[in-house]
């Protein structure tokens, strides 16, 4: 059921078992795998069905560190949040990732990667995704290449790509005819109301943009905001602790992360073949995928680096007709009858002049040059924060300031990386690399730097009450009934896009909540 | 592609040419067998900038007199492509110019350009 808070004649006073903020991938994940159970669910959200410029102006804040670290940019505030405008990379976070890093200051989570494993398999179908194969992928490239990048302590990973799913449109049918599911839209959450040692959540208080003010109350409650928002909900909710709910550790809107993203570096070949074989993006089993290199553990920790993985991208753009032609004759090489072939014909045919130049450079070879572009963990830093300022947005609420910062080390690692990748292309006669000169500048970062729009950190996960905001159930240390989902509790990002993670901790999130409300 | 390609190109392909035309190795050969000289020694003279004062160098340059270079165009070819891999392998390489260059192809360029 859905309820348009704008609505003045619309209820004003909510209860329920579970109540969560935001309908963005983490929200709406969870009410996906609540519905139709016998918990009552209540899921709140900021904005409508379509994108709206008042909403959305609600986001608006400062950046001090470096550029594209504003909400505004990158954050949709609306059904389905940033999901009507993600790209549909996904991949999980690996092993290592979890782990604790000697070299590596406050790394490790609480959770191992086996314990998200089950989630990550229920995380597939709600992307639709088409393969959960991460690693070296089948059918993709040839056998003797990746095993020669293999021996040179490079390990092969694949992205496998949503197609992408719009969260607000994929499951807004499924929500509204849940019976247990209720959807309270131009609802913003203005103040989360605690009792009076601040350890437990009475009911949250919430507005229109036109002022109808409402109530809920519920037994568990649930910030799905992102990890600016989740934050900037906790620092807000100030009233017994005076800095922020959940902030005995003063962890809260620390460690914020993002995953520095660019060209590291151009790959020049006489294999071009090879590298569009071995690296381009590729339709296979009933989706798209494409391959990439990270250094291996034992490189990593040799080199004490941070995780990070390299895409190999033609900086000759073949067209769609182009990459039609190459689906057929993989699927043929496969021995299997063409998927779509009707569809790619037709591609083919539209884009003739296009597919004939593409053909002619690759049969003469004019296709030597290839972008090498790191996508690159950042080492957890507290200085790099989101925090208050005096300002406050039209409902009250006190403006976002985010700092990004990078440091020297990071870039220390991504130059590292890129040596250790660059040996193994030439190693394996794949290549050389020529820098980029931006990464051979001393410490100082370019601006700007793509960051993905992948804010995490800010709530961090951790077993002790004094290193984090949440316990490993994402349940605040100090606060017995507010839970967070999102991005915002990851203790370290790994390289890879997080929406996969999100939207897997979302899951496991759901069933432990299940299990407490019906327990 | 930039002139440095076809340099870095030539430089992979050096092995194979010694092999095509049958050279008897002697030291002044190199010289001969590198089409873009001025580059090469361009990036000679920045890698004798960067790391010529590391102690390394003399020793590199002894690699290019060693006997088992010496003789047919066929084991040099063999030793230099060796001499490489083994290089990217080891993780000996050094960046010039933004080229990342096995240790012992920089020494080659810094040889040609003393």
């Amino acid at each position: 059921m859905y309820t348009d808070f704008e609505d003045p004649n619309a209820l004003s006073e909510f209860s329920c078992d579970v109540c969560i903020v935001g309908a963005g991938a983490a929200g709406i994940s969870m009410a996906l795998r609540l519905a139709n159970t016998p918990v009552s669910v209540c899921l709140l959200e900021s904005g409508g069905f379509e994108p709206e410029p008042a909403t959305q102006s609600l986001y608006e804040g400062l950046s001090l560190g470096h550029e594209r670290a504003s909400p505004l940019g990158c954050r949709l505030r609306y059904f389905g949040g940033t999901t009507n405008h993600w790209q549909g990379w996904c991949a999980p976070l690996q092993e290592l990732d979890f782990t604790v890093r000697a070299w590596i200051p406050d790394s490790g989570w609480p959770l191992k990667r086996s314990d998200l494993d089950p989630f990550y398999d229920a995380a597939q179908s709600i992307l639709e995704l088409g393969s959960d194969d991460y690693e070296r992928p089948e059918g993709i490239g040839d056998e003797a290449s990746w095993r020669a990048l293999q021996e040179e302590s490079v390990n092969v990973h694949t992205w496998q790509y949503s197609p992408p799913t719009r969260f607000g449109k994929a499951y807004r049918e499924a929500l509204d005819s849940a019976n247990n599911i209720h959807v309270v839209l131009h609802a913003n959450v203005i103040e989360l109301e605690t009792n009076h040692h601040a350890n437990a959540v009475e009911s949250v208080h919430f507005q229109s943009l036109g002022g109808h003010a409402g109530h809920l109350t519920a037994r568990c409650y649930v910030l799905a905001c992102g990890a600016m928002e989740n934050a900037r909900l906790l620092l807000q909710s100030d009233g017994v602790q005076s800095s922020g709910l959940g902030n005995q550790s003063g962890t809260l809107g620390r460690y914020f992360l993002q995953h520095p993203e660019r060209k590291v570096a151009s790959v020049l070949t006489d294999s071009a073949d090879r590298l569009v074989h071995l690296f381009d993006r590729t339709r296979a089993n009933n989706g798209s995928s494409r391959a990439h290199l990270t250094c291996s553990k034992q490189i990593q920790r040799r080199y004490s680096l941070l995780n990070a993985g390299f895409d190999i991208i033609p900086q000759r753009h073949f067209g769609s007709g182009y990459d039609a032609l190459r689906g057929v004759v993989h699927d043929i090489r496969q021995g299997e009858w063409p998927n779509d072939l009707d569809t790619r014909v037709w591609t083919m045919l539209s884009d003739m002049r296009q597919l004939g130049g593409d053909l002619y450079d690759r049969a003469s070879g004019e296709i030597a040059g290839f972008d090498l572009v790191a996508h690159a963990e950042q080492a957890p830093n507290p200085e790099s924060r989101v925090a208050l300022t005096a300002e406050r947005d039209r409902l009250g609420m006190r403006k976002l300031q985010v700092d990004w910062r990078l440091t020297s080390d990071d870039k220390r690692s991504i130059l590292e990386s890129t040596l250790r990748i660059g040996e193994a292309l030439a190693s394996a006669n794949l290549g050389r690399i020529k820098i980029e000169e931006w990464l051979l500048d001393g410490d100082s970062w370019p601006q700007p730097i793509w960051s993905g729009c992948h804010h995490m950190g800010t709530t961090r996960m951790s077993d002790s009450p004094d290193t984090g905001v949440v316990n490993r159930d994402s349940r605040l240390h100090s606060v017995r009934n507010l839970y967070l989902a999102g991005s915002s509790i990851f203790p370290t990002g790994g390289y890879v896009t997080p929406t996969l993670t999100i939207v897997a901790l979302a899951l496991r999130l759901a069933d432990h909540l299940q299990g407490e409300v019906t327990s | 592609m930039n002139r440095r390609y076809f340099f870095i190109a030539s430089l992979c392909a050096l092995a194979g040419a010694l092999a095509r035309r049958e050279l008897v190795w002697e030291s002044s050969d190199w010289s001969a067998l590198i089409p873009d000289m001025e580059t090469a020694t361009e990036i000679g003279r920045a890698y004798l900038r960067a790391y010529g004062g590391d102690g390394n160098t003399a020793f590199r340059y002894d690699r290019f007199q060693t006997p088992n270079t010496s003789g047919q165009a066929a084991h040099l070819a063999q030793w230099f492509t060796d001499q490489v891999r083994e290089d990217f392998r080891a993780g000996d390489t050094v960046v010039v110019n933004g080229w990342q260059l096995a240790r012992t192809e920089a020494a080659l360029c810094g040889l040609l350009a003393m």
